[in-house]
């Protein structure tokens, strides 16, 4: 069993290094904030998509007149993701899209289906090359050039820096609790437990309302932050230790999954856009 | 004689001319604020020097919206209508006024300006709503601080604090604003306003070689400092001072997410490694659009 397992692991990570992310053609970033004031693009696709609705159905229920409606559509805006990024016009199907609005005019259901089929394998097709590398670059939390107060130094510093200096806290606080050096390992706590409730002054730059925040800073993490400073006033080692592993856990580590790794994926594709 | 004229209008014509006559009617078509102002120049000016009027068009609000390309920021800082309690929805034209004069008084449903009086306005039709002397019209923008402010319980509005009230003239313009008898004119600055000693409650207590020092909100009935959407922060300075000089200081940071609520305590832990004889606690703030901090209160232990 272990073995099949191991072998199973060996199978997926050698399939794994074949994993190619495809960077998207520049001129995307002319359909996207902030260079577009609005998800052009992929309001695009939306129309595409209902149009291909709007055929398949009306067609089935011989409703030529509106049949011919939603394909001449989705002729328009097919072709428009060509002229949008010049790269993709290659990769459309314009003869195919050609036959189905012909199709539509004569009638034809069986050229109208065939048709239909080629130009949507040419949607499948982008889609597996490109749609996630679009969800990565555009969708996903930016930080790039976002700022801090550092509530120790009052200066302002990169997300990185402060995580760093956060970080560096941390472990100091561990190291001297450890060590019995009450003093620092003080210093070193209350230093932390301003980082990290200073971390709830960016939320705001990308989300509204207040349950996103409380997600990550609410009424438990409240309470553990009251519990760990309590300890660090005692310097209890066990009980820093039990809060710290905690909060890595509940905050820092969920927070990295939701953001820190989309926006690392993001930085994959350069700062430039 | 001016006086007069009205009377006779009344009298000649009966009420109801007299009103269509009157009627400037681009007003009640979501006119530039500029126009609201030939009549209500004071009101006007205040509007002028608050944030609302620069919500659109503020630095930060630009940068962290980044560009005004999140959908989502946009309501707010450029409403189509306010309703109590509800979120508005942006507007297409004039976003650059911000939160402007009709998007707070022209109501489609009436086809009329709403506001806190029975009035008499021939320009534009009036509707007396008493929502307008209520938080509830500050709500669908400022909801995390209304929220706060209903859990605190107290029967001071928004507007009792940040629009307060002179005895004037709705308007300002010559010869209708003596037809018009004065009324309380409230504050369309919308200051932030500061908090004062009498705010807030502070003990200091020595234990075990660390200060801790308490802070009750006792005077403002919302979270200190408060924000929907901004970056406000208050510092709160510890400086140890012996032998007449400064030996030790710290601040600490809040911001309004870890601010103090209405008659809630927080406590702060300093530890002084030095020997101190007095001690002084500073309190400063930071709003979202400042750059430095300014001072709101200092309190010196023992007095
Ligand atoms: C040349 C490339 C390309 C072609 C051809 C293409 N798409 Fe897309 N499509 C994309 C990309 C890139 C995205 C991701 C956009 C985003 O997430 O912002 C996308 C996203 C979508 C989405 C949204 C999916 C989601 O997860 O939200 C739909 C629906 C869609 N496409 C429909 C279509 C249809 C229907 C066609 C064919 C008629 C089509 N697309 C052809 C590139 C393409
Ligand atoms: C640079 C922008 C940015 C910042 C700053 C940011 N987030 Fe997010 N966050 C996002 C994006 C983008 C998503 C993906 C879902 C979405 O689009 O809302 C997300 C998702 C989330 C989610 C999961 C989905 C949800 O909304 O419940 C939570 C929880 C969350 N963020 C909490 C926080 C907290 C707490 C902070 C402050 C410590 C924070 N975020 C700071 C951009 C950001
Ligand atoms: C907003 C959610 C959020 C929370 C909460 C958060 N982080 Fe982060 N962290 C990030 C993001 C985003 C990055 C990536 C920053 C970059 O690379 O510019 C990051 C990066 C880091 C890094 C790597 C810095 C480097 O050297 O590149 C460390 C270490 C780190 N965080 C530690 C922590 C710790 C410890 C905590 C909890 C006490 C924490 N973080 C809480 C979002 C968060
Ligand atoms: C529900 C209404 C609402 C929405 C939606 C909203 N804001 Fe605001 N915003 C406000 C209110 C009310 C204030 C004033 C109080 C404060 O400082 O939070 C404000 C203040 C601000 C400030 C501080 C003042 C300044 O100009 O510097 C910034 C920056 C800001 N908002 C940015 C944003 C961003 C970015 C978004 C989207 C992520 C957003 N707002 C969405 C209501 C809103
Ligand atoms: C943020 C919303 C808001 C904006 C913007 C606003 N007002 Fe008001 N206005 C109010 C409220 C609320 C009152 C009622 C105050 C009270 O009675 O407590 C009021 C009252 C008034 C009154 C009655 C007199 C008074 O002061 O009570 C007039 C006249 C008036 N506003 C005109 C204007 C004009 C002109 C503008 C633009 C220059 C404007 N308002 C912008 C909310 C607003
Ligand atoms: C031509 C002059 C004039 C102009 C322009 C004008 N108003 Fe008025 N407004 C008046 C007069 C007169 C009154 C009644 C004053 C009084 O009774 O003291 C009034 C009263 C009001 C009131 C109080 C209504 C109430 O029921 O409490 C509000 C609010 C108001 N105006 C808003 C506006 C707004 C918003 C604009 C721009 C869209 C505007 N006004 C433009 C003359 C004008
Ligand atoms: C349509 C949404 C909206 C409504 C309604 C609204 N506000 Fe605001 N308010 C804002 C925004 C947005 C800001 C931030 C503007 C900026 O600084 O960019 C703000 C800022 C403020 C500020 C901060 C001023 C400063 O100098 O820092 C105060 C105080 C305020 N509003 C009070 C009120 C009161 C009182 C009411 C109700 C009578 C009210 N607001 C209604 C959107 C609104
Ligand atoms: C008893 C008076 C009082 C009442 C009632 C009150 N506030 Fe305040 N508010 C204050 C004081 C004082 C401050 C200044 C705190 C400081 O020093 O920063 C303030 C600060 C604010 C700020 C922060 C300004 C900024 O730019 O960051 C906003 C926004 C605000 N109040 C909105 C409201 C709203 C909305 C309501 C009603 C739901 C309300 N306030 C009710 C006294 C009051």
């Amino acid at each position: 069993m272990r073995v099949l397992i191991a072998l199973l692991l060996v199978f997926t990570v050698s399939y794994g290094k074949n994993l190619k992310l495809k960077d998207t053609p520049p001129e995307l970033s002319n359909y996207y904030p902030p260079k577009s004031g609005k998800m052009e693009f992929l309001e695009l696709m939306h129309t595409l998509s209902v149009s291909m609705t709007g055929v398949v159905v009306n067609v089935r229920e011989k409703d030529w007149e509106n049949a011919k409606k939603w394909a001449e559509r989705l002729q328009r805006n097919y072709l428009r993701i060509g002229e949008m990024v010049g790269k993709w016009d290659k990769l459309l199907k314009k003869k195919e899209m050609e036959a189905v609005v012909r199709a539509v005019k004569e009638k034809n259901p069986s050229a109208v289906r065939m048709n239909l089929q080629t130009v949507g394998k040419s949607c499948v097709q982008c889609h597996k090359n490109y749609k996630l590398s679009a969800k990565v670059k555009f969708h996903s939390p930016d930080f790039t050039g976002m700022k801090l107060e550092d509530p120790v130094s009052g200066m302002k510093y990169s997300i990185e820096d402060y995580m760093k200096a956060m970080t560096d806290d941390m472990k100091r606080l561990k190291v001297y609790s450890i060590d019995g050096k009450k003093d620092r390992a003080r210093r070193a706590g209350f230093n932390f437990i301003k980082r990290f409730e200073g971390l709830t002054q960016m939320c705001g730059e990308c989300h509204t309302g207040k349950k996103s925040e409380d997600v990550y800073f609410g009424i438990d993490v409240e309470k553990r932050v009251t519990a760990l400073r309590e300890a660090v006033v005692n310097v209890d080692v066990i009980r820093i230790k039990r809060n710290l592993n905690w909060l890595s856990e509940n905050n820092c580590g969920k927070c990295h999954n939701v953001h820190e790794t989309p926006y690392l994926l993001r930085e994959k594709f350069g700062r430039k856009r | 004689m001016i006086y007069l004229l009205p009377f006779i209008f009344l009298i000649l014509v009966g009420c109801d001319y007299v009103e269509k006559m009157f009627v400037e009617e681009d007003l009640l078509d979501r006119p530039p604020s500029q126009r609201c102002g030939e009549c209500h120049q004071k009101i006007y000016n205040q509007w002028m020097h608050s944030r609302h009027s620069v919500s659109w068009t503020s630095g930060e609000f630009v940068r962290s919206s980044k560009n005004r390309t999140k959908k989502k920021c946009l309501s707010c800082h450029a409403p189509l209508e306010v309703l109590p309690e509800k979120q508005p929805v942006v507007r297409e034209k004039l976003r650059e006024e911000g939160v402007n004069c009709f998007s707070c008084h022209y109501r489609e449903e009436t086809g009329s300006i709403h506001g806190p009086y029975e009035v008499f306005s021939p320009p534009h039709y009036s509707t007396y709503d008493p929502d307008y002397i209520s938080s509830k019209i500050c709500a669908g923008c400022h909801r995390k601080t209304y929220s706060q402010w209903k859990a605190s319980g107290s029967d001071r509005t928004c507007q009792n604090c940040h629009m307060p009230s002179k005895k004037d003239r709705l308007i300002q313009k010559f010869p209708y604003m003596y037809f018009h008898s004065k009324k309380e004119l409230h504050n369309h600055r919308f200051p932030a306003l500061k908090a004062d000693r009498k705010d807030m409650e502070l003990s200091l207590e020595e234990k075990d070689g660390m200060v801790i020092l308490r802070v009750k909100n006792t005077g403002i009935p919302h979270r200190f400092p408060a924000a929907q959407q901004g970056n406000p922060r208050v510092y709160i300075t510890l400086k140890g001072i012996s032998g007449g000089s400064e030996v030790y200081t710290e601040t600490v940071m809040l911001t309004a997410k870890t601010g103090i609520d209405y008659m809630k305590t927080k406590e702060f832990y300093f530890f002084p490694d030095v020997k101190t004889e007095r001690f002084s606690v500073i309190v400063e703030r930071k709003l979202s659009y400042q750059e430095k901090r300014e001072v709101l209160f200092t309190a010196d232990f023992p007095d």
